[in-house]
């Protein structure tokens, strides 16, 4: 109800906001703040040139971004000062590329993460250097995710489906090498997601099942159900954890258009109206339609059925006009089968004959 | 002439079912009749003149089926459209003998409400038993959009305020309110939709300011306050008549005016005074409602239910009262009402109020 106050809103609009947000800016800013040592903006660092061999061994494709191996090695080392004894590590801290906040989150992380192998130690860092920075990347799922971060989620959402479920895959397999010592942090638990989809999944079938019996069912539970993905949910998925669980969702339960407007239908109905039953005139069945009963339809009783509950309805009255009211006296007559309904008049079932005063010269042509 | 001053017309074997003062002459008023209390038969448009003799039947025309509604259009002084019970939308101009000048046959069931737009005056809508609003333009021959409510629609009408804003009321008990500005999307273009018999139990934590919601009732007619643009007054099966304010459309209605002794057919706001309505209703009454707001200001905190009161009765319709409307000029006060007792009444509002 709450986008009510708020206009209408669709899906794609929420997802626009997220996938807008631009961290250039932020990098920007931060990067073009040069050490103070240096006189010129325009001349090249003091370290220009130190990172040029890892980046070619990056370009050349030695570098195990994607290396399972790498990152379990990483978690499992326990030497953190190893690392930064390296030469090139001392470089890339004095290069000041970040605030001082980020670098000593920086470096709080690395007494877990510190890299012993100098083949990757650029890509450690690197992962490292952006997940210090990212204080919403959940931490063990290691440097995977800030680099999907990195990426943005609309490149996740282009090309992302199998691969974002594998690296939740991944994650599980890290965290069962993690160890002992690794502080616990229950807030993002890979178990703990890995059965919340597994909920997510087994409510979503469920939820096809019941909405193959009754779709106010379905809308009811739709909460955990892919198909009744709301405008509200998709507000406030914020962190990347949570977009790759929705957009792994998506990809495991295709959805039928529900999300952008398949279900047009239920969608506005039953915003308001979930196990609200139709009164009144709702339940009179359509003349036209012609999946009612043609005696159902066609009913001569009818009319004098509901003139009769209509009598009872004033019954109680105590006014005078009631008394008096020819609509009432016609109710009666209906109720009573004296008069009926015969073609386009009231026809007095005795005589025959048409009821009701003429009325002065009618010349239907219009 | 009738007793009190007021002024008396028969529509001979037609059954009253809407009036409409013309928003262009302060002596012309549209009467839409039917055949046997609209159950079967034909309808009649009445297009009535008031004069030094009484009312007069100026022109009239007849229509195969009957007639629920009539509106005037806003744009051309002669022209009237008309609601009917085969689900056509007819346009007649009264220079015109006979026939509509216009018919549009879109709707499924019987069309129960017509309304001109008060701003964008090159558009009116139309709203139908078969669950849809469908929004005209005079010079084409099909309908310009159709609006979705899902259940029997009894009401609609337009903000007089904006040129995109429509309103309804349905069966369903919910008011509608549709901005056409807002994209087209799956909500097509629905931003409120409010349950008139009440949202679930409540309190703001002032003691005695409990809400109650009721049971479900069918919602008969809407009318948007023609000062307070965001204020809509309401009614129905439950005969009460409420007002409710659309920036806080949830928060349950304004005001809540209970004395009908049947379902309220149609409800009014006065065109003079922002805080005065007209309701005509099945207990064969018409009544004039102050809804409270100018007593108690709108909006206080701690009111959550203004104390509206009836403030005068109109009781010489015998027969259910199914149409009413303000008369926009000369003094204020005067108003006009249509019964099933085959009667157009036009009557001084300040005549029969308590003093």
């Amino acid at each position: 109800m709450a986008d009510n106050l708020c206009g209408p809103s669709n899906a794609l609009q929420n997802f626009q906001k997220q996938s807008n947000v631009d961290r250039t800016l932020q990098q920007d800013r931060l990067i073009s703040r040069q050490s103070p040592s240096q006189g010129f903006r325009s001349s090249p660092g003091p370290n220009s040139g130190a990172l040029d061999p890892e980046f070619q061994a990056f370009q050349a494709g030695r570098l195990p971004l994607g290396s399972q191996q790498g990152f379990n090695l990483s978690h499992h080392n326990q030497n953190p000062q190893q690392g930064l004894d390296g030469p090139w590590a001392n470089d890339f801290k004095r290069l000041q590329l970040f605030s001082q906040q980020p670098i000593l989150e920086q470096t709080a992380h690395q007494s877990h993460h510190a890299p012993n192998l100098q083949s990757s130690g650029w890509a450690q860092d690197y992962q490292q250097m952006q997940g210090g920075q990212r204080e919403t990347v959940p931490q063990q799922m290691g440097g995977y995710s800030a680099y999907q971060s990195f990426q943005g989620p609309s490149r996740m959402r282009q090309y992302g489906g199998p691969m974002i479920s594998g690296a939740i895959a991944s994650g599980n397999s890290m965290s069962q090498h993690q160890a002992p010592e690794m502080p616990q942090e229950p807030a993002f638990d890979d178990a703990a997601f890995a059965k919340a989809f597994e909920d997510a999944f087994a409510d979503a079938a469920q939820a096809d099942q019941e909405q193959a019996s009754s779709q106010q069912q379905s809308l009811a539970t739709g909460q955990g159900s892919t198909t009744a993905f709301s405008a509200d949910e998709l507000g406030r998925i914020s962190t990347e954890a949570e977009y790759q669980s929705f957009f792994q969702t998506l990809d495991a339960h295709p959805m039928p258009g529900s999300v952008l407007g398949g279900s047009v239908k239920d969608y506005t109905r039953d915003k308001g109206l979930i196990n609200q039953e139709p009164i009144g005139a709702d339940i009179i069945h359509d003349p036209t339609d012609k999946t009612y009963p043609q005696s159902e339809r066609e009913d001569p009783t009818e009319l004098s059925r509901t003139a009769g509950h209509l009598l009872d309805v004033v019954s109680e009255s105590n006014n005078d006009k009631f008394a008096n009211s020819q609509f009432m006296q016609l109710m009666r007559q209906l109720r009573d089968r004296e008069v009926e309904v015969a073609g386009r008049d009231m026809v007095d079932t005795k005589t025959g004959h048409k009821i009701g005063e003429e009325s002065e010269g009618i010349q239907v042509q219009a | 002439m009738a007793a009190n001053g007021m002024l008396e017309f028969q529509t001979p074997g037609m059954n009253g079912y809407a009036v409409k003062y013309s928003p262009f002459f302060d002596d012309r008023i549209a009467v839409a009749t039917s055949q046997n209390f609209g159950l079967v038969g034909n309808g009649r448009l009445y297009i009535c003149k008031m004069g030094m003799n009484g009312i007069e039947a100026e022109k009239w025309f007849d229509t195969q089926d009957a007639l629920y509604d009539v509106a005037w259009s806003e744009i051309h002084e002669n022209q009237a459209v008309v609601a009917s019970g085969d689900g056509s939308v007819k346009l007649f101009d009264i220079n015109l003998n006979e026939f509509p000048i216009q018919a549009w046959q879109e709707h499924r069931r019987e069309v129960y409400s017509v309304a001109w737009n008060l701003v964008a005056k090159d558009t009116f809508a139309s709203s139908s038993w078969d669950g849809t609003i469908k929004i005209w333009n005079p010079h084409r021959p099909a309908s310009v959009l159709t609006l979705p409510t899902h259940s029997c629609t009894y009401s609609t009408a337009w903000s007089p305020h904006s040129p995109s804003v429509i309103s309804s009321v349905t069966s369903d008990s919910h008011l509608r309110v549709f901005d056409l500005r807002t994209p087209a999307s799956s909500s097509n273009h629905l931003v409120h939709l409010v349950p008139v018999h009440g949202v679930a139990p409540r309190t703001n934590g002032v003691p005695g300011a409990e809400m109650y919601s009721s049971q479900p009732s069918e919602c008969l007619s809407h009318d948007w306050n023609k000062y307070r643009p965001e204020t809509i007054a309401t009614a129905g099966v439950d005969t009460i008549i409420r007002t409710f304010d659309l920036r806080n459309a949830m928060g349950g209605p304004l005001a809540q005016l209970a004395g009908h002794d049947y379902a309220v057919r149609k409800v009014a706001w006065s065109p003079h005074l922002s805080d005065i309505l007209l309701s005509a209703s099945y207990d064969m009454t018409c009544r004039v409602w102050s809804d409270g707001s100018k007593t108690q200001p709108v909006g206080q905190p701690n009111a959550m239910v203004a104390q509206g009161r009836e403030i005068g009765r109109m009781s010489r319709h015998t027969e259910f009262c199914t149409g009413i409307d303000w008369c926009l000029f000369g003094s204020e006060g005067w108003c006009a009402s249509v019964s099933w007792d085959k009667k157009l009444l036009v009557w001084d509002v300040r005549a029969i109020m308590r003093q």
